[in-house]
C-alpha cells in the first residue's frame, strides 16, 4: 500500500474543506482525485504533503506516518509550478537535489526528459507556463520517486501543453511509478487514470476504478410490435448487457463492438421487425453524473 | 547543519538584492576606518584655527585595546544592511511559495527553520571575521602598539558584535516570519526601531528608570556595545560587555528564534 488515509479532516474555521476521508492508493495505480474547484483537492494534497496541518485525522505513506523522510520519495506539485524565478532551471534543480538529498547528476536527464535542455540556462521567470509545468515535472522526476502528486497539471494550459503533459504522465506512469492526480477534467481522469475517487465539497463520495465506471458503452433503443418477444428474445442475446423499458421502447446497454446492422440482421432471422432503431454512445459526463446522483441517494 | 547552510546559500547567492546590499555593506564597511580618519584629520586643520589646543586625529581612537570597541560601535550601525537581506530572503519564500514547494520536496519544518538560523549564523560570523580582519589592518597601521597583550585586550568586544548581528538577524526573522511581505515586514521594523520604542524608551527611563528602557529589544540588542566616545571628553565609558546586557540580549534573541519556530511549525503553508 502506497498511501492510506484514515478520517483525513481539515476545517478552515466553520468551512469545513476535507470531511472524514478514508482513501487507498496501491503501487503502480494511477490514481485520479476528481472534483469541482473547491471540493477539497489541494486541501487533501497540501495535508498528503506536510503543507497543511489535519484537524483530525492521519495518513500513511508507504505504511509508515507520513513526515518529511516519506515526502522525499515523492514528487510533488501542488496548485502552480514554484520555483525562484531569479534562478536558471539548473540552478532551481539543484535546490530540489540538494532537499532531496539526491545526486545532481541526473539533472540534464530529467530536463531532457521533459524536452527543457535547451533551456537549462535561461532563468525560470522568462518561462511560457505550459515551460514551468514541465520544469516542474521534471523536478518531481529528479529523485526518481515511487510517487507522483500532480494537482492541476495541465490548468491554463494551451492544447498543444495540455497534450504534452498528458503524454508525460502517461509516459511516466510506464514506468511504473504510481502517479496522483488531482483534476477538475472528467476526461484528462478518464484518459490518464486507472482508479479514481470523487470528491465534492470535502466529501468523498466515490472511489472506483475507471475501467469499471468509465468503459465506452453502447445504449440501443428498440421497438417493435411485439414488445414481449423482443424483451425475451433479448435477454437471450449474449452481447446485450442489460435491458431497461423507457416507455414504449427498450433501451438495451451493450458492448462496445455492437453494431445495428448486426443486431436487425439477428432479430429479423427470429421474426422480430423492428419499428425503431437507433444508437448512441454514452457519454462519460452521463456516466458521472450517473454516479453523483447514486452517491447522493445512498 | 551543513547542506542547510549551503542551501540558503544557494538560494540568496544568486539573488539582486544580495548583490547590492552586499557591495553597499562593504562601500560603507569600508568607508568607517577611513571616513573616521580623514574626518580626525580635516577637523585638526580647523581646530588649529581657532585656539582650541587638542588634536582630534591624536585620540586613540585606531590604537589597540581602544580600536575593538571603537571600531564595533561604529559598525553597530551598518548592520542595518546585512538586516535587509535576510529579511527580504525570507519573506521572498512566502511570496514566492517556495517555502511551501520545500517542505513538500521533503525538508521537515524544523530544517526550514534551521536553514534560516544557519543564514543569519553565517552572515553574523561573515560580518564579525570581516570587522576583526579590518582591524588588524587598521590598528596595525595607525596603533603605535602592536603587542599580542594589546591586539587581544578587549576582543570580547568582537564576540558582543556577533552576537549583536545575531541578535538583529533574529529579530528580523521573527518580523519576516511573522509578516510574510518584505514591503510590510520592513516597514514594520523601522516603525518599531525608530518611532515605538524610542517612545517606550522615553516613557520608561522617564516613570521607571534606565534598567526599565534597557529590558527592550532594540535597546538591549545596542546596549551590548556601549558608546565608547564619552571617554575620550568625559574621562568615562562603559568599557566592557555588561553580564546584565548579555542576559537581556540572551533571552529576547531566544525570543525571536523560538517565536519563529513557533510560527512555521503551527502555521499552514
Amino acid at each position: 500500500m502506497i498511501l492510506e488515509t484514515s478520517g483525513l479532516t481539515k476545517n478552515f474555521g466553520s468551512v469545513k474543506a476535507v470531511r472524514n476521508l478514508s482513501l487507498q492508493v496501491e503501487a503502480g495505480q494511477v490514481y485520479g482525485m476528481l472534483g469541482p474547484n473547491g471540493s477539497g483537492k489541494t486541501t487533501t494534497l497540501g495535508m498528503l504533503l506536510g503543507v497543511t496541518m489535519p484537524t483530525a485525522g492521519e495518513y500513511r505513506w508507504f505504511g509508515k506516518p507520513g513526515d518529511h523522510r516519506a515526502r522525499k520519495r515523492i514528487g510533488a506539485i501542488l496548485e502552480m509550478p514554484v520555483f525562484y524565478p531569479y534562478m536558471t532551471a539548473t540552478q532551481n534543480l539543484k535546490i530540489t537535489a540538494m532537499i532531496k538529498e539526491v545526486d545532481e547528476s541526473r539533472i540534464p536527464e530529467v530536463l531532457e526528459l521533459v524536452d527543457l535542455h535547451k533551456r537549462a540556462d535561461d532563468k525560470f521567470k522568462s518561462f511560457s507556463l505550459g515551460m514551468k509545468q514541465r520544469l516542474a515535472i521534471a523536478a518531481a522526476f529528479l529523485a526518481n520517486p515511487e510517487v507522483m502528486i500532480l494537482d492541476e497539471p495541465t490548468n491554463g494550459l494551451d492544447p498543444m501543453g495540455i497534450a504534452d503533459i498528458r503524454a508525460l504522465i502517461r509516459k511516466i506512469a510506464s514506468m511504473g511509478k504510481t502517479i496522483i492526480l488531482a483534476s477538475h477534467l472528467l476526461d484528462e481522469v478518464q484518459k490518464v487514470c486507472s482508479h479514481f475517487c470523487v470528491l465534492q465539497q470535502g466529501d468523498l463520495i466515490y472511489q472506483g476504478s475507471v475501467e469499471d465506471d468509465f468503459s465506452e458503452e453502447t445504449i440501443i433503443t428498440l421497438e417493435a410490435a411485439d414488445m414481449e418477444l423482443l424483451s425475451t428474445t433479448l435477454e437471450g442475446l449474449p452481447t446485450i448487457q442489460r435491458i431497461v423499458r423507457e416507455g414504449n421502447r427498450f433501451e438495451a446497454t451493450c458492448e462496445q463492438n455492437v453494431n445495428a446492422h448486426d443486431l436487425n440482421k439477428e432479430l429479423g432471422e427470429k421474426g422480430i421487425y423492428l419499428s425503431h432503431l437507433s444508437v448512441k454512445k454514452r457519454s462519460l459526463e452521463e456516466q458521472f453524473l450517473k454516479i453523483l446522483e447514486n452517491a447522493e441517494t445512498v | 547543519m551543513l547542506r542547510l547552510f549551503k542551501l540558503e546559500m544557494t538560494k540568496i547567492w544568486s539573488t539582486r538584492y544580495f548583490k547590492i546590499l552586499g557591495v553597499l555593506w562593504l562601500i560603507a564597511f569600508f568607508s568607517v576606518p577611513i571616513g573616521t580618519w580623514a574626518f580626525l584629520n580635516k577637523m585638526d586643520d580647523w581646530l588649529l584655527e581657532t585656539s582650541v589646543k587638542i588634536m582630534p586625529s591624536q585620540l586613540p581612537i585606531f590604537d589597540f585595546v581602544d580600536l575593538w570597541q571603537n571600531l564595533t560601535w561604529c559598525y553597530k550601525c551598518l548592520t542595518i544592511f546585512i538586516c535587509f537581506s535576510v529579511m527580504i530572503s525570507i519573506t521572498n519564500e512566502y511570496s514566492y511559495k517556495t517555502i511551501r514547494q520545500n517542505v513538500i520536496d521533503g525538508l521537515s519544518k524544523r530544517e526550514l527553520w534551521l536553514s534560516k538560523v544557519t543564514l543569519i549564523l553565517g552572515l553574523s560570523a561573515l560580518a564579525t571575521a570581516m570587522v576583526f580582519i579590518l582591524g588588524l589592518i587598521t590598528g596595525f597601521t595607525l596603533s603605535p602598539v602592536t603587542g599580542v597583550e594589546y591586539i587581544f585586550r578587549n576582543i570580547e568586544f568582537l564576540a558582543a558584535y556577533f552576537f549583536h548581528v545575531f541578535m538583529f538577524l533574529s529579530f528580523c526573522l521573527f518580523v519576516g516570519v511573522l509578516i510574510k511581505r518584505a514591503g510590510f515586514a520592513i516597514a514594520l521594523f523601522i516603525f518599531w526601531t525608530y518611532i515605538v520604542e524610542p517612545i517606550l524608551n522615553l516613557i520608561l527611563e522617564w516613570k521607571i528608570g534606565d534598567w526599565a528602557s534597557d529590558l527592550l529589544p532594540m535597546e538591549a540588542c545596542w546596549n551590548l556595545i556601549r558608546m565608547p566616545w564619552s571617554k575620550y571628553a568625559l574621562n568615562y565609558a562603559q568599557d566592557f560587555v555588561g553580564l546584565q546586557d548579555l542576559g537581556i540580549a540572551a533571552v529576547w534573541t531566544f525570543i525571536f528564534l523560538w517565536g519563529s519556530y513557533r510560527i512555521i511549525s503551527k502555521r499552514d503553508l
